[in-house]
């Protein structure tokens, strides 16, 4: 082989939602949790549409003969994808049915109009008439009028209406997204359920009432959303206000059609839709699969699906009640959601009610809508403090949301940057600024994961908190850049994209080579998301070459292809896919027996490390260290929800060899393990 | 050991293309950093073209000195001692321009002449290690100015500042590269002329080291390709002389290109190996030092450290005295004579001193223009004394400023200099000048009266300030006739300026060989 094997990033995606699909089959998960994956698979394909395949396509429109790393243009990528997605959807409607058939067994149930008792089609029809029918809007469709907008992602009927004549009158009725998918039915066992769409279709005659209906189709359309505000502009929160009413009414990418839709009526919707025949998808089941979140998370159900992680207080923060107190005392660390994010909530929350606190500095990327953080950096702006935010405006599909409390924040008077030209603010960095009897001191929480309180119970991710002199230099001066205080400076501690990090990691590979050559010890392993980054794969290959074990978490997309002979049979590259979305990122490099250990935002993408200010740093900390490698090799163990890469890029178990494990369970008994040590001692030292 | 409080403080800069502010505390036995922000504004550009800062430049200046304000608020700073240096000491609207800041932000711009930017400067250089015992030129590669000063033993011997820097490299080196394609050499030519004209001044043989302070170092480094950027480096004299040699033909834009610099930066650049190359050619020294120490730390060490200042002023004293006295020695006065003056015109103030409250200050005023008050005689026997004023006029002398160096000049020749330079000075400061100056000068004279023939025939045995009559007591070991005729012409000027009458008596005494 003579050019360095890749795998094809969307197809390598389309991978990684195989890998959750997979958990939707898995029979050790309860049938709600599977049903839950499901789901997952449906909203991230839907975004995978929105964002992949659309920029695929316009790429392909402009003809561009560019290749990507794994020799493939965008015109034949495109095809290749396309099927997959389809073959994709295929299996989802098969394991849907297998899934509503198990439900049946635990008697959670969708049924259809016919199945209802007659209390139940009773309690529907009132429901249609009272809620339903009064935000409907049915629609005619004719030459003389404009096709009417059918927003993205929502579900519409096509109708096929007798007008007495040879031709055929046709209407639309969007369902608005305001109404639940499913209606839960009134039951004396179980829970039942009715879709939103049957009900509408026992009524389709009221809703037409001057003609028969003849036939009826359920269609779903999928809108581009490959928008990226113009960010030269001088005001960036109204571009931005401006591109999201462009995303709205983006481009359709794809059409999802029920299966056995009206011929006629097809033929005379296809054209006004203005969607090639390739982009057109028949289902041949329910549509809009991302839907069935609801049924999953049905309150009362909780054996239906697997026992919740609650996160617990971390062990780091036991017998302190003033958390800068804890962290003058040495490093912490907070291991999210095993450990709770109210500690982090607990920072800012304190920083701001503390009279000692200067200034509050903090980077926001996504935040959930009812934000304790928000709330506290509000009350600290209206205290006096000097409270600094740099809300990301480009965070995609969080705009809006960011849009708002950004606003919110300024009308406390908080200072609000709303990014970096050119660059997404992607690194999760907050510093407090306290006046002390010794003086100023700065305390950071540098972070992997985004500042929501709601992500932070599925999303995996690792906080440091440390009043490390450097790391408030360093701090300092990154908030001095973006806020445009300064050009950019070194750093002592932290590692920065985009000028840093991309050629530290290339430093470190080398470093790690240089070592296995002379003979000292060497190893090179990454947890992170995604690894796309052709410059930095090439680099995993030279040292593989060179004889250094490489071992790679990656949980997402993969271009590396490990195992090949004469590039990366030193390689091995493992994907955990299970309860909690693996997140955080942490690079390990072993560096002749004293390993250095980094966390961070960042991941291998080329858009991390070239156009986003991303951070990575380190954990010098020996204590917190040797927590990190335990956890990465404990993670490494799994072998419930790993999956690894063979040399043909297919995913398969890890071997079960011994007791099974899985990480994330184990990491969850780790973190009570040590609560209750802490506890303990707290309580020796009290007594 | 009772723990000394701590101090926070914060200093701005407003350089000829940046404005800095710095932030840090002194927690007991050490500056801590807290912060350090830099915003680019081309002042410099503006004054050294069209001679002042626009309304648009003063606009933005006012705006990031607001924005480094609410920085410092942050730290609970309240008060920022703000400096300018060059181009804004050269812009011919600097009154309303500080005016305007200070309309606008409160804050009080110090606008600091070129001596008093090197003297901080220097000062920082001097604390640090790499200034040894032996005999080293300290450069301030500043934007608008090149500082120099000799230093041995840690001390400064003489101190001078070239109109040439940075900025003025990178104009000239522009015109060049459109002239000749032998630019490299007509830059060259033009340090060497500026920088050899120095040598006969002041005593430069024997210089071991250089030593070398910029902002730009940290490039300097990136283009020596040393890994680490410290704040200090010692390298040898041929890496900057390979260096020099392979970028000298490179214009501006190249230098830029090939190092993804802006064109100041590559003006910085080709300045500092040019100067360092010319330094080289005339010294011959083998080891360089760099620092990259801004005006900031130095003001904020002043702030900081416990007795900085009062050192920094103890050296600057020193210092100013040292130089007096190597320009003296280097116009061939006589030494004993001159410390003789010096010490009896010390005598006179310490006696009239508390009386009309003067201060250490104005006495280094006085011992300085002791010193250099008998320069002009070796130079042109026409009107010796103005002379003397007039070099002294032009002279730069560690530590002191514009107007203390004038004032030593007056204090030489009054009515010379108070008539030449009266228009510069708004009426009270100059009524106070006509006032200090004629004390001392009439203080200088009789100091000089007492060793007219420069023999040292006598020694002060006292001083007395009674009832309006100073009485100096003066050992004599010969005869004195000369200088007792001499002091006599000359108590109407003491007379004058202190309103009192003065009376020299004598008595024989043995001659001390090693009085002096």
């Amino acid at each position: 082989m003579n050019q360095a094997p890749f795998n094809n990033r969307e197809l390598s995606w389309l991978d990684f939602n195989y890998r959750v699909l997979e958990e939707a089959e898995k029979k050790s998960n309860p049938v709600l949790e599977r049903l839950k994956f499901l789901a997952i698979t449906a909203s991230n394909l839907d975004e995978f549409f929105m964002v992949r395949v659309s920029y695929l396509q316009d790429k392909s429109k402009a003809l561009s003969d560019s290749m990507d790393d794994s020799g493939l243009t965008a015109e034949e990528q495109l095809p290749l994808v396309l099927e997959k997605a389809k073959q994709f959807q295929l299996d989802q409607i098969a394991i849907l049915d297998s899934l509503l058939l198990k439900m049946r067994e635990k008697n959670v149930n969708l049924l259809a109009w016919d199945e209802l008792s007659e209390g139940q089609q009773q309690y529907a029809d009132n429901l249609f008439y009272d809620e339903i029918f009064p935000v409907l809007s049915p629609l005619a469709v004719d030459p003389a009028r404009p096709f009417p907008f059918l927003s993205n992602k929502s579900l519409n009927l096509g109708i096929k209406l007798d007008s007495g004549e040879d031709e055929p009158f046709y209407g639309v009725l969007q369902l608005p997204s305001i109404l639940p998918r499913f209606i839960q039915l009134p039951s004396n066992q179980g829970w039942d359920f009715l879709a939103l769409e049957d009900l509408v279709v026992r009524h389709l005659s009221e809703l037409f009432s001057a003609y028969p209906v003849l036939a009826w189709g359920i269609f779903r359309v999928t809108r581009s959303a490959d928008f990226d505000a113009d960010d030269e502009t001088e005001d960036l929160l109204e571009e931005m206000i401006r591109t999201l009413k462009k995303r709205k009414r983006g481009k359709p990418i794809r059409v999802e059609v029920s299966h056995g839709f009206d011929e006629e009526l097809w033929l005379f919707l296809r054209p006004l839709l203005r969607v090639s025949k390739k982009h057109v998808q028949e289902i041949p089941g329910r549509l809009d699969l991302a839907a069935f979140f609801k049924i999953a998370s049905t309150k009362g159900a909780d054996e239906l699906r697997l026992s919740p992680i609650s996160p617990i207080q971390a062990a780091d923060f036991i017998g302190y009640e003033n958390m800068f107190e804890a962290i003058r005392q040495r490093d912490r660390m907070v291991h999210h959601p095993y450990q709770s994010f109210q500690h982090v909530q607990d920072f800012i929350t304190q920083a701001a009610s503390d009279p000692d606190v200067l200034a509050i500095k903090m980077t926001l990327y996504r935040v959930s809508g009812q934000s304790k953080v928000v709330s506290a950096l509000e009350r600290a702006a209206e205290a006096g403090k000097a409270v600094t935010v740099l809300v990301e405006l480009k965070a995609r599909f969080d705009e809006e949301n960011n849009i708002q409390w950004a606003k919110r924040l300024e009308c406390a008077g908080c200072h609000v940057i709303y990014g970096v030209t050119g660059l997404k603010t992607h690194c999760k960095i907050t510093l407090v600024v306290r006046r002390e009897s010794s003086g100023i001191r700065r305390y950071v929480h540098l972070g992997t994961g985004n500042y929501n309180d709601v992500t932070s119970h599925i999303y995996t991710d690792i906080g440091i908190f440390t009043c490390d002199q450097t790391f408030g230099m360093d701090a300092s001066a990154l908030f001095n850049q973006l806020t445009g205080f300064s050009k950019g400076s070194d750093f002592n501690r932290l590692v920065a994209a985009p000028l840093g990090i991309r050629s530290f990691l290339e430093r470190c590979i080398d470093r790690e080579i240089e070592n296995h050559k002379n003979g000292g010890s060497s190893g090179i392993y990454i947890k992170i998301n995604s690894l796309l980054d052709g410059a930095i794969i090439k680099k995993l290959y030279q040292a593989s070459q060179s004889g250094v074990p490489v071992r790679l978490l990656v949980r997402g997309i993969c271009a590396l292809v490990p195992g090949v002979k004469g590039y990366s049979e030193n390689i091995t590259v493992r994907s955990i896919v299970g309860q909690l979305l693996e997140h955080s990122r942490i690079y390990q490099f072993e560096n002749n027996g004293n390993p250095l250990v980094y966390l961070g935002s960042a991941d291998l993408m080329p858009r991390n490390l070239d156009r986003r200010i991303e951070l990575l740093f380190p954990v010098s900390d020996s204590v917190l260290r040797q927590r990190l490698l335990d956890i990465l090799e404990l993670m490494w163990q799994d072998n419930t929800n790993a999956r690894e890469q063979g040399n043909d890029k297919i995913y398969r178990p890890v071997d079960k060899q011994g007791k099974s494990l899985n990480s994330q369970k184990a990491l969850y008994r780790m973190a009570k393990k040590e609560l209750k040590a802490a506890q303990k001692l707290v309580e020796e030292t009290l007594s | 050991m009772k723990k000394q409080p701590i101090k926070i403080a914060a200093v701005i800069d407003i350089g000829s293309s940046a404005v800095r502010m710095q932030i840090a505390q002194w927690n007991g036995e050490e500056i801590l950093p807290l912060d350090r922000v830099e915003q680019a504004i081309h002042l410099g550009q503006e004054v050294f073209n069209i001679g002042q800062i626009s309304f648009e430049t003063v606009r933005k200046l006012s705006q990031i000195l607001t924005s480094f304000l609410e920085l410092a608020h942050e730290y609970g700073i309240k008060k920022v001692r703000t400096t300018a240096t060059t181009a804004m000491r050269e812009a011919t609207n600097r009154l309303q321009v500080v005016n305007q800041i200070f309309l606008e932000t409160h804050l009080e711009v110090e606008v600091l002449e070129d001596q008093e930017v090197n003297s901080l400067m220097f000062d920082v250089m001097l604390r640090d290690e790499l200034t040894t015992d032996a005999k080293t030129l300290l450069v301030f590669a500043g934007t608008g100015i090149t500082g120099l000063a000799l230093c041995q033993d840690k001390q400064i011997s003489f101190t001078h500042s070239l109109d040439m820097g940075m900025l003025k490299t990178a104009s000239m080196l522009r015109a060049f590269t459109e002239e000749t394609r032998h630019f490299d050499q007509a830059v060259q030519e033009y340090y060497l002329c500026n920088l050899s004209q120095l040598l006969g001044i002041s005593d430069f043989s024997g210089i071991e080291h250089i030593y070398l302070n910029s902002g730009y170092v940290g490039l300097l480094h990136r283009l020596l390709q040393h890994d680490d950027q410290p704040t200090t480096h010692t390298i040898s004299m041929s890496e900057m002389e390979q260096l020099y040699q392979s970028h000298q033909k490179m214009t501006l834009y190249q230098i830029a290109s090939r190092y993804q610099l802006s064109e100041e930066e590559s003006g910085a650049i080709y300045y500092i190996l040019t100067l360092v190359h010319c330094l080289y050619q005339l010294l011959g020294c083998s080891v360089l030092s760099l620092s990259s120490a801004r005006l900031t730390d130095a003001t904020l060490s002043l702030l900081l450290l416990p007795e900085a200042k009062r050192i920094y002023n103890n050296t600057k004293t020193q210092g100013a005295l040292r130089t007096a006295l190597s320009t003296a020695m280097h116009y061939r006065c006589y030494y004993p004579h001159t410390l003789y003056v010096m010490q009896m015109a010390d005598a006179l103030f310490e006696a009239l001193g508390k009386l009309h409250n003067f201060s250490p200050h104005q006495r280094l005023l006085l011992e300085s223009a002791c010193i250099l008050s008998e320069i002009g005689n070796y130079t042109n026997t026409r009107n010796p004394s103005r002379t003397s004023a007039d070099l002294v006029l032009n002279m730069q002398l560690y530590g002191l400023n514009k107007h203390e160096v004038f004032l030593i000049a007056g204090i030489i020749s009054p009515d010379d200099i108070l008539d030449l330079q009266s228009k510069d000075w708004n009426s009270v400061e100059y009524e106070n000048d006509v006032l200090f100056i004629s004390k001392m000068n009439a203080l200088l004279r009789l100091a000089c009266a007492l060793d007219y023939s420069q023999q040292q025939k006598g020694q002060l045995q006292s001083t007395q300030l009674e009832k309006g009559i100073l009485t100096i007591q003066m050992g004599v070991h010969e005869d004195y006739s000369l200088e007792k005729w001499i002091f006599e012409h000359q108590i109407s000027y003491l007379e004058k300026s202190f309103g009192i009458t003065t009376v020299l008596a004598t008595e024989p005494v043995l001659p001390k060989e090693d009085e002096i």
